[in-house]
């Protein structure tokens, strides 16, 4: 039931701020609020049994978690892009060795 | 737990320095962070530059290999899946970016922490009289008083030494009593 009401919450949210990210608020995050990997543990769908109710427990009462989350939701949905050759280049270069590899399947 | 057995191997083997699997995982992964580091800048940013982006992604991997991997050492894939656990980072260092201009490099690695301060976009910070403090002072200021770093913290932020970050402190903290002494006397 609780589950409902999140993803529903969602629903309209998205709907209202498609594109918005975290906007201003004053409010604070309390040391009851989990983290941003339980958040976007409970997104993926990893978190299951009692962790999985925690958060959506937590959620139906914290709008500042629900928008949060919303927002986690906006940048995980994206579809992977393409980087540029240059980027691969320079992550390849982070471990040297791995450039040769590259090179040479290539 | 789904799919985290490939992922497991993969990342050990990474960790353990083979050149092969940084390879592969780069090229399965460089997609997701590059596009969660544009979805970012691209909604808090009038103009997004493609090389701050670029900057950027390259700054989240930097940090992956930093500390012998150290990153990729935290990763638990019973919280969440890998791809979201670098999502979730790639966004954190973006918002470093957008909102100070610089790479947080201090190793504020616990991303559960950034839920409870990032609650305020800086523009929600104290409000400096304007043109009163130089940039660079009010972003040490916010970093000590809002974000609540240490100097050392700070110096390293910022690549300076700790005695310019106490200096340019007591430079901003002079001016503001001075202005605020002002308007009260008069």
């Amino acid at each position: 039931m609780t589950g409902h009401v999140i993803w529903g919450d969602f629903t309209s949210a998205l709907k209202r701020h498609d594109e918005a990210f975290l906007g201003g608020t004053r409010e604070s995050f309390k040391d009851g609020c989990p983290g941003t990997m339980a958040l976007g543990g409970y997104i993926d769908k990893t978190l299951r049994g009692a962790d999985k109710v925690r958060v959506e427990e937590h959620l139906a009462s914290c709008p500042l978690c629900r928008h949060l989350a919303v927002e986690l939701y906006l940048v995980l949905r994206n579809r992977a892009s393409s980087p540029p050759e240059a980027f691969m280049q320079f992550l390849l270069g982070l471990v040297p060795e791995a450039k040769t590899v590259a090179c040479a399947q290539g | 737990m789904r799919g985290s057995q490939a992922t497991f191997v993969e990342l050990k083997s990474c960790i353990s320095g083979n050149q092969q699997s940084w390879s592969e995982f780069s090229n399965r992964y460089a997609g997701v962070v590059f596009s969660a580091v544009h979805k970012v800048i691209q909604g808090k940013m009038y103009k997004v530059n493609q090389d701050d982006i670029q900057d950027v992604a390259q700054n989240v991997f930097v940090r992956l290999v930093k500390k012998d991997f150290n990153l990729l050492r935290k990763y638990d894939s019973s919280r969440c899946s890998l791809s979201t656990y670098l999502t979730i980072i790639a966004r954190s260092t973006a918002l470093d970016f957008v909102r100070y201009g610089f790479f947080n490099t201090i190793p504020l690695d616990d991303f559960d922490r950034d839920a409870r301060v990032e609650a305020h976009e800086p523009e929600q910070g104290p409000d400096f009289p304007e043109g009163l403090l130089t940039e660079r002072q009010s972003t040490i200021l916010r970093l000590l008083f809002y974000k609540d770093y240490d100097v050392p913290m700070v110096a390293e932020a910022l690549g300076v030494k700790a005695q310019t970050v106490r200096s340019i402190k007591h430079q901003a903290l002079s001016r503001l009593r001075e202005h605020f002494a002002e308007a009260q006397a008069s």
